[in-house]
């Protein structure tokens, strides 16, 4: 019996995921009707289906930052530019004067916190960038 | 909660936290799919980390009428079989599989459950392993056939036999195994 099925297991499977054409449909609802063999093997395929759609989904281990690379030499330069640009400013100014320049000197060009904030951005672009080299 | 594809936009545009927000929102599954089709929590780490990677610098080519998910998990199975060819040592990993996988979510889950799944993943893992990423991207993604066969590039009718093939072998084995 079981190996007069064996043929028609392909079949089977079809009709489960309801891949099967209409035609061959009623001939198989047929031996299903007076085969439990094929009854039995649909209700275990159908439990080995809610067992694979059952399995957890697992907490992912911490990415250290989303690996964000550029490969582009572009960033390279912006990113220079971000962090020597005022830092060449700076000593300019220092060199120009012999003294430290005072806060409003910088002003025009660049405020304080803007450059604290390129510096920043540029040292985490920096970070993701040698991340997703690695 | 953004839409996917308004957060893609805005990573083309440049905006770095846009993609970081899709990594946050995927990072779970993307793993978890990796963990399913590598059998090792280390692997399937390094297998997500490549797959943001390369979602990242290809999302200039992500057709955006095609979900975000589907282009992530299909690209993420890529990824996976990739991995597992330069692995030489699948067996170790096969029997490995149960031993390495972390920690189930919650703690109150009930131990003869979790025997089945560890079960389940050791056995998901003697099936040749395009097979294994077919069945996972269907029966635990629920991504269609058309879709499964565009990231396996194979025809349907092959995905369709890999699933009926698999879900035969997984069937008979847990009957030998449970009893
Ligand atoms: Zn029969």
């Amino acid at each position: 019996m079981r190996d007069a099925c064996k043929p028609l297991e392909p079949l089977l499977h079809d009709y489960l995921e309801g891949w099967l054409a209409e035609s061959q449909r009623a001939s198989l609802l047929r031996h299903l009707q007076r085969c439990a063999a094929c009854r039995e093997k649909l209700r275990a395929w159908e439990q080995v289906g809610l067992a694979l759609r059952a399995l957890p989904r697992l907490p992912a281990p911490a990415l250290v930052r989303a690996p964000i690379a550029d490969p582009e030499p572009r960033v390279a330069l912006r990113l220079a530019l971000a962090l020597c640009l005022p830092a060449a400013m700076l000593v300019a100014a220092y060199i120009s004067h012999f003294q430290p320049p005072a806060l409003e000197q910088i002003a025009p060009y660049a405020p304080l916190h803007t450059l604290a904030e390129r510096a920043q951005e540029g040292l985490s672009l920096l970070w993701s960038w040698v991340r997703g080299m690695l | 909660m953004q839409d996917d594809a308004i957060l893609v936009e805005h990573s083309l545009r440049g905006d770095t936290r846009a993609f970081d927000t899709l990594v946050e929102r995927y990072r779970d599954r993307v793993f978890s799919l990796a963990f399913r089709i590598l059998g090792e929590a280390s692997a399937a780490e390094d297998a997500m980390q490549e797959s943001f990677l390369r979602a990242y610098t290809r999302l200039p080519l992500y057709d955006p009428k095609q979900p975000f998910s589907t282009w992530l998990l299909c690209l993420t199975a890529r990824v996976c079989l990739n991995a597992r060819r330069h692995q030489a040592t699948e067996q170790r990993h096969l029997e490995q599989a149960a031993k390495a996988m972390p920690p189930a979510p919650s703690i109150e889950e009930r131990l003869y459950e979790r025997e089945q799944r560890r079960t389940l993943q050791r056995l998901l893992m003697r099936l040749p392993a395009p097979q294994r990423a077919a069945m996972l991207l269907y029966y635990y993604e629920e991504l269609p056939v058309a879709e499964v066969a565009r990231a396996l590039e194979v025809p349907e009718g092959t995905v369709k036999t890999w699933l009926y093939r698999g879900r035969e072998s997984l069937r008979r084995w847990l009957e030998e195994e449970l009893g």
